[in-house]
């Protein structure tokens, strides 16, 4: 092998100083005109709020977290086919960058390692970088020019970006071979690709001074395009390969049904409303994250309101942001998202689940609603279910006197005012008020008095934790109803809390610590009973005979992180055949009720409950298990569109009634 | 002299729909010239409205708009009369049972609830006092924290002064009329300023009140639908010394207008300590023209030849 300095490449050569000249200087120019657009844009940023610093993990967390999501793209992977292509156009683009550095270390400094067996290493190397990042190319335009995804976001600046890089790398290997055709030493044959196409082209007759102009024509062509490249990095989509990585690293470490604390108080004091309706309204993170967005379309993909045809895309709303953040400082944001866009949210979190560089999408739906709200200007069933709530107490419009109606004939412990509860029974609205919440209280009740522990509800002195305002957008009610609530647990001196609502749940685990200090414990129900089924406490005889299939509610699942417990229970039950859906646990389908959809109601071509309802019965299964009173409703009213199938929609606990034989 | 002034106020410590809706419609038509004027000064009422953008408060007597947009809450528990008397005493038109309004050329465009889904559309010019409809769509909704963070000026309130109106024909209880809301706008009106012969029979006294009042209301009826010039109505009219409007020479032709079978029941003063329902005897006028016959009271004792209108028809005997 030979190890002397001949073995190495002039760098460079055949290009005319005047040419080298340009190139440096283009290049200067491109790369000063990103980097000032870079800047430009970080001012921007800088414009949001703040927002607080405990969202986000330490730094150290946070640049391993990266180096770990880089190295392994576990994220993206889980698109098989869009994971493998990012790995090799990533891995590909970082070798070739790394070898344009050596080469540039090479021509432009003192240090001089660019020969011998390093070289021939490098060539290897480098070619097989510029061949993956070839491949992965390829294969991202194979799916734009012949793939059926819906999810492509088919705009021409896209494309065009795509084509620049396949240009860039194509120009690359065809400006290496020519160098090699002009007289094709042997050691070059490390460079695999360059030598292959060199060998090519002196089989078709180009060589010598042929290849020397062939090698100047594509080296001119090549440096063209990477300077425009330079030049284009903050544009559009190409800017997630800066802003990418940060927005992983920035990603929020809160459950994902949890929205992020605002503090009214500052904001009245500071003048500010909640809520954005200017691009500079929202924070800082928000405005990185929108320039951030790979335009993948993974939030698309899984959003239940965008597979019921209703007009919301997240990628839209992030596009959306970033296209205000190019106008000026007060532009409406209204102008370029449509409110039907943001009131067709569920917030059930599937798009932040899915994003691959950690954008909460959902948070900036919430934080717009915010300002469509403090703008006055909300459907009129959002302002209905505010009234109710802040009147009533409840977003049913029922009278709050009502609250306890469910439990007639029951044997149902209320507390005194003041008295204090170990476990608070919080049966919520929807098991007070809604017809399929209210079966599932009663189950519940069933359940606790036969297991005979002690336990209390508060009667007509609770009131909705706010879960459905806030996520509407009602900031200021929502905080009011759960500093009523808080002030009525802590009266009662409540240790633990246990409730059959996944909202309620999420609000008091996550987002009442928000506004004060609470010292209760919270437990969903579904953790409560494969407790006690584990502990033994729960004893369940009679045969179901059933096959089911569990439908984990967002608030839950994705929301929480509990995807274990209601199949703990499931399993515990006998002669139960449980099946899953194709979409479950944290990937779960919503059933459409969250963020207020329950009352509000976005045309679509189709029903997001429907679907679902839909997707549980190609399972098989003859009964739909779930978790929560609100998916409970929707589900059985999607169950009513089948045709031909008769699927029944259970809670958990009704489950446990059965089988208990109360 | 504000634009447009919003009357609302509680009721059993809530804001009722239509006070919200009235308070939407002001902010939202007529933009930022906006008085809030609430009778009682409840906090949450003046919340409520400077939070919806408006711009001062100000007692209902010191307020001078062009348009009055009230709402249930805002009448209180005088209800219609209220409306009614604010519309006497700012020369303007009322309208009940307002669904959106609007501004135009001429003054304010209404669309009124005619119930069963029907609606109509009026064009008032000058000053006008509109009730707004508990149904009214919500043009806007005011955040909780628009509420919180609007810092209501003290509000001195007046103490509870009854209502110097007096409707026109037998007033039902108050409440009676508070409560009737399945009525249409137009009957409901018409009943505040007792215009209304709805349900009446012939036989039934439906006017009790002089023939000045009644004449200053037939005039307000006629100038609404546009039989006599709305300024012949309003400016024109001669004010006596104690600053009400005299009755205009409508008075002279009333016998022409009121059927033959009306009666005109005794005077009441429209402020005073007899007014209300008590009917107390009356000194004997006697007969001039066809109105005159119509009178009723105690006659003169042989005064036979004005015939009987009601009571007991006489027993034809037979002589023996």
């Amino acid at each position: 092998m030979p190890v002397d300095e001949s073995v190495s490449r002039e760098i460079m050569g055949n290009v005319p100083m005047w040419l080298a000249v340009a190139f440096y200087m283009a290049a200067l120019v491109a790369c000063g005109w990103a980097l000032l657009a870079l800047m430009r844009r970080i001012r921007q940023h800088r414009l949001g709020r703040r927002v607080a610093h405990s969202e986000s993990s330490s730094w150290s967390g946070s640049v391993v977290a990266v180096l770990r999501y880089l190295t392994f793209h576990h994220q993206l992977l889980r698109d098989r086919f869009a994971g493998v292509a990012h790995i090799l156009l990533f891995y590909g683009f970082f070798v070739l960058f790394i070898g344009t550095c050596l080469v540039f270390l090479e021509h432009d400094t003192p240090l001089h390692f660019f020969y011998g067996r390093f070289y021939l290493v490098a060539s290897l190397v480098i070619d097989l970088g510029g061949l993956a990042f070839l491949a992965g190319l390829s294969m991202f335009l194979y799916r734009r020019l012949f793939g059926n995804s819906q999810r492509i976001l088919r705009r021409a600046y896209v494309a065009a970006l795509l084509w620049l890089l396949l240009a860039i790398g194509l120009t690359g290997f065809v400006l290496e071979g020519a160098r090699i055709a002009v007289d094709r030493p042997d050691f070059e044959r490390w460079s695999v690709a360059g030598y292959a196409i060199g060998l090519g082209l002196n089989v078709i007759g180009i060589e010598g001074d042929a290849a020397l102009r062939l090698h100047r024509f594509s080296w001119t062509v090549h440096a063209i395009l990477c300077v425009a490249f330079f030049g284009l990095v903050p544009w559009r989509f190409f800017s997630h390969m800066v802003y990418g990585a940060v927005s992983w690293a920035l990603r929020t470490r809160r459950p994902r049904s949890m929205l992020r604390p605002v503090d009214l108080r500052a904001q009245a004091l500071a003048k500010q409303v909640p809520g954005a309706s200017t691009w500079s309204q929202l924070s800082w993170i928000d405005l990185l994250q929108a320039d951030a967005c790979t335009t993948c379309g993974r939030c698309n993909e899984v959003c239940p309101a965008h597979a019921a045809g209703k007009p919301l895309h997240p990628r839209d709303v992030v596009l959306g942001v970033r296209e205000a953040m190019d106008l000026s400082e007060t532009h409406d944001l209204q102008s370029l998202i449509h409110a039907d866009v943001l009131w067709s949210c569920t917030t059930c979190g599937a798009c932040n689940e899915a994003c691959p560089v950690g954008i909460e999408v959902y948070d900036k739906i919430v934080e717009l609603r915010r300002g469509t709200v403090e703008a006055g200007v909300v459907p009129t069933a959002a302002s209905v279910c505010f009234e109710s709530s802040a009147e009533e107490f409840n977003p049913f419009r029922k009278p709050n006197a009502d609250r306890m109606s469910w439990a007639a004939g029951l044997n149902v412990p209320v507390a005194e005012e003041g008295m204090p509860i170990e476990l608070l029974y919080w049966v919520g609205c929807a098991g007070s008020f809604d017809p399929d919440g209210r079966s599932v209280s009663r189950s519940m009740v069933k359940i606790l008095n036969q297991l005979g522990v002690s336990y209390r509800m508060l009667g007509t002195r609770e009131r909705c934790t706010g879960d459905p305002v806030r996520r509407m957008g009602e900031e200021g009610l929502f905080q009011e109803l759960a500093r009523a609530n808080i002030v009525t647990l802590n009266n009662h001196s409540v240790r633990r809390v246990l409730t059959h609502c996944p909202h309620c749940f999420n609000s008091f685990r996550n987002e009442y610590p928000q506004l004060d200090n609470v010292s209760f414990e919270v437990e969903h129900h579904t953790q409560f009973l494969a407790r006690m089924l584990a502990e033994g406490k729960l004893q369940v005889g009679n045969s179901l005979d059933q096959k089911v299939t569990f439908h984990d509610p967002c608030y839950l699942g994705r929301g929480n992180g509990e995807t274990q417990a209601p199949r703990r229970v499931l399993s515990s039950l006998p002669q139960l055949t449980h099946v899953e859906m194709p979409r479950h646990g944290r990937e779960s389908f919503c059933c459409g009720a969250g963020g207020g959809s329950m009352w509000l109601d976005i045309r679509g071509e189709d029903r997001v409950e429907n679907i679902r309802a839909r997707e549980a019965a190609d399972t098989g299964a003859r009964t739909i298990v779930t978790g929560c009173p609100f998916c409970k409703g929707m589900l059985a009213a999607g169950s009513e569109s089948l045709d031909g199938a008769e699927i029944g929609v259970r809670d958990l606990a009704e489950l446990v009634v059965e089988a208990e034989g109360l | 002299m504000a634009k447009t002034a919003v009357i609302i106020g509680c009721i059993d410590g809530a804001l009722p729909a239509s006070d919200r809706a009235a308070t939407a419609l002001a902010v939202t038509r007529f933009g930022d010239d906006v008085v809030l004027c609430s009778p009682r000064g409840e906090e949450t009422a003046l919340r409520y409205a400077l939070g919806a953008g408006a711009n001062d408060v100000m007692p209902i007597d010191e307020c001078n708009a062009l348009v009055y947009l009230v709402g249930r809450g805002g009448a209180g528990v005088d209800g219609n009369l209220m409306v009614a008397q604010l519309a006497t005493a700012r020369k303007a038109t009322l309208v009940l049972d307002v669904l959106d309004v609007e501004a135009c050329i001429d003054g304010v465009r209404v669309w009124r609830d005619l119930e069963r889904g029907a609606r109509e559309e009026l064009t008032v010019t000058g000053p006008a006092v509109l009730m707004v409809a508990d149904d009214a769509p919500q043009q806007m909704y005011v955040s909780r924290f628009r509420q919180i963070t609007a810092a209501p000026p003290p509000v001195e309130v007046a103490p509870n002064q009854p209502i110097s109106w007096d409707p026109v024909r037998l007033r039902p209880k108050t409440a009676d009329l508070m409560s009737r809301t399945t009525g249409a706008a137009r009957d409901r009106m018409f009943d505040a300023y007792g215009l209304n012969d709805g349900g009446a029979k012939r036989d039934k006294h439906i006017i009790a009140a002089d023939a000045e009042i009644c004449a200053e209301h037939l005039v307000r009826y006629l100038a609404h639908h546009g039989f006599v010039d709305r300024h012949f109505a309003v400016a024109d009219a001669p004010v006596d010394r104690s600053g009400n409007r005299q009755a205009l020479a409508v008075s002279a032709n009333v016998d022409q207008i009121l059927p033959d079978s009306y009666n005109v029941r005794s005077p009441r003063p429209i402020q005073g300590p007899t007014r209300g329902l008590q009917r107390r005897s009356r000194p004997y006028r006697p007969a001039a023209g066809r109105l005159g016959k119509l009178l009723r009271g105690p006659r003169l004792l042989g005064h036979a030849h004005s015939p009987r209108i009601r009571g007991p028809f006489p027993v034809a005997r037979k002589k023996d």
